[in-house]
């Protein structure tokens, strides 16, 4: 997936401190101009490549722990294996692909930007989503799209039970099977609009999945406002 | 928090052994800033039904003279092959005691006296500190076996001390232990309920249910994957739990996936963690590609 060549700066992880490898990596860009870095050995280790206000590509040759390439601002990530949980979380805009796995939380509360993950992604994933669009090839776990005020999720694979569970806005494309809906997640038509935004979100992944299979999940926006008339519904819902 | 792992190695009828302790201590440590408190390990060699391997907290000032004590009582109901002390801790191998009351016996005698661990197979050693500083007093990582399970603890509540560190023996039934991440919210309710069918137990954790619930479970002839499946629903709170046995190691995971656990598996073996970094140190290879659970998911492994 990365796309980085052998000239590339090198930042190797195996002798540095989180913080020592978040400052080599803020100084390459800032100080050195670099517009593409190479993190060597991240072993999973955890708040990797945060906090980064650039337009440059940092590629980590392997699996990266929770929280990594959260909070940035116009990076483009590419990860080489798995990622923990909250890959992403508070991104501006950008983008960060995952060659493996994701693990819970991922995306979370993104504003902006593109977030793929090639394998799986676990539960609630893109929760409290502002903006922004997550990319899942494979299935996503419980809760999934929990409280997205904004934004756009496309699943490839299944959903786990709790799917878009008091979401605002937003939306939910999946190809797969739902285990069950979330409270006040309905499923809406998918019109011509939907197929075209579909399609051009899909193809720079190669994810060759026909956009009419896709079913559309949103607010039922029934939860937007309390109703004594349905006290049911928020029986369920808190 | 807390930190949890767990190896178990693939073999025809658990005949391919390994460095168990080692890799538990090691990853242990790596999942540290997930728990200080403390730290344990329940490891399985081969399984001697001839004899038992029994661990005692002693829980008073004079540990050494009290170990003895415990090495004395031993002796008035089974053969004592030998015994040490470490720490807090007496190990005791003895004969097997057949019916079962090996541990009440000693803690009638000795007090202060907890029985921590009993297994033909099993041997529990835990203590106060990190994995390292348990290793260095207990001598962890010499151990070999066929597969075991790990814990670091961030005590959220009951005390910080031995007899309140995972792994948990699932009393009175030898060789089956639990480590946890998260908190029983039903677990007086759950408690009652074993102690009304004859169970007693050794502390005020709430971890401790999940082992004698699983126990209980097995001995009335349920398989495990059975008794997995039905403490997804009997269990209230946050888990995410490794069971061992003499045989193997199973896993559940509680309806909301709170607690993170990961498994990696390959032909010869499987690895268990909360987190990936502590798989990697240990295994870099890149093929083995963890997996995390899903909400509600059991997984067993058994040779």
């Amino acid at each position: 997936m990365a796309q980085l060549t052998t000239f590339s700066p090198v930042v190797d992880c195996s002798e540095l401190t989180t913080r020592e490898i978040n400052l080599a990596i803020r100084e390459l860009i800032e100080e050195g101009g670099a517009t593409e870095i190479v993190v060597r050995n991240p072993a999973a280790r955890h708040n990797l490549g945060v906090a980064i206000k650039a337009d440059a590509e940092l590629c980590f040759d392997g699996p990266v722990g929770w929280y990594a390439a959260g909070m940035n601002c116009g990076l483009s990530v590419t990860v080489e294996g798995n990622c923990g949980w909250g890959v992403a979380e508070g991104m501006m805009s950008g983008r960060v692909a995952i060659d493996g796995h994701a693990g819970s939380s991922a995306a979370a509360s993104i504003r902006g930007g593109v977030v793929y993950v090639d394998g799986d992604a676990g539960a609630r994933a893109g929760i409290a989503m502002k903006g922004g669009l997550l990319v899942v090839r494979g299935s996503v776990g419980y809760m999934t799209g929990f409280m997205m005020q904004r934004g756009m999720i496309i699943v490839g694979g299944d959903a786990a039970d709790g799917l878009g569970d008091s979401m605002y806005e937003g939306t939910i494309y999946i190809a797969g099977d739902i285990e069950s809906l979330g409270a006040d997640a309905v499923e809406k038509d998918l019109t011509d609009a939907d197929v075209s935004v579909l399609d051009a979100a899909l193809a720079p992944w190669g994810m060759d999945l026909e956009a009419k299979r896709f079913r559309k999940i949103e607010s039922g926006r029934k939860l937007w406002n309390f109703s004594t008339h349905e006290p049911e519904m928020w029986k369920v819902a808190l | 928090m807390c930190g949890i792992v767990g190896i178990f190695h693939k073999g025809q009828g658990g005949t391919r052994t390994g460095p168990v302790g080692d890799v538990l201590v090691a990853m242990c440590q790596d999942l540290h800033r997930r728990g200080p408190d403390s730290a344990g390990f329940a490891v399985y060699g081969a399984a001697d039904d001839a004899s038992l391997v029994v661990r005692v907290d002693i829980d008073r000032p004079d540990a050494a003279h009290a170990a003895e004590l415990v090495a004395i009582a031993a002796e008035q109901l089974v053969v004592v092959k030998d015994w040490q002390a470490a720490g807090r801790s007496v190990r005791l191998h003895v004969a097997a005691d057949g019916d079962g009351k090996l541990a009440d016996w000693i803690e009638e005698r000795v007090p202060g006296a907890r029985v921590f661990s009993v297994g033909h197979a099993m041997e529990i050693v835990k203590d106060v500190g990190s994995a390292f500083d348990v290793d260095a007093v207990h001598g962890v990582r010499g151990m070999t076996g066929t597969h075991g399970i790990g814990h670091t603890r961030m005590a959220t509540e009951s005390r910080v001390d031995i007899a309140h560190s995972h792994p948990f023996w699932a009393r009175p039934f030898p060789d089956i232990a639990v480590v946890h991440n998260g908190t029983i919210t039903n677990y007086h309710r759950l408690r009652r309920r074993l102690e009304m069918r004859g169970h007693r137990f050794s502390t005020q954790n709430d971890s401790e249910v999940i082992a004698v619930y699983i126990a209980d479970r097995l001995q009335r002839g349920e398989p495990l994957e059975e008794a997995l499946r039905a403490s997804v629903a009997d269990l209230d709170g946050t888990f995410a739990y490794l069971i061992s046995t003499a045989s193997g190691v199973g896993l559940a995971r509680d309806q909301f996936a709170t607690k993170p656990l990961l498994y990696a598996e390959n032909d010869d073996m499987v690895v268990l963690s909360s987190e990936e970094i502590a798989l990697r140190r240990v295994f870099p290879d890149p093929t083995l590609v963890p997996r995390e659970l899903a909400a509600k998911e059991v997984r067993w492994w058994l040779n």
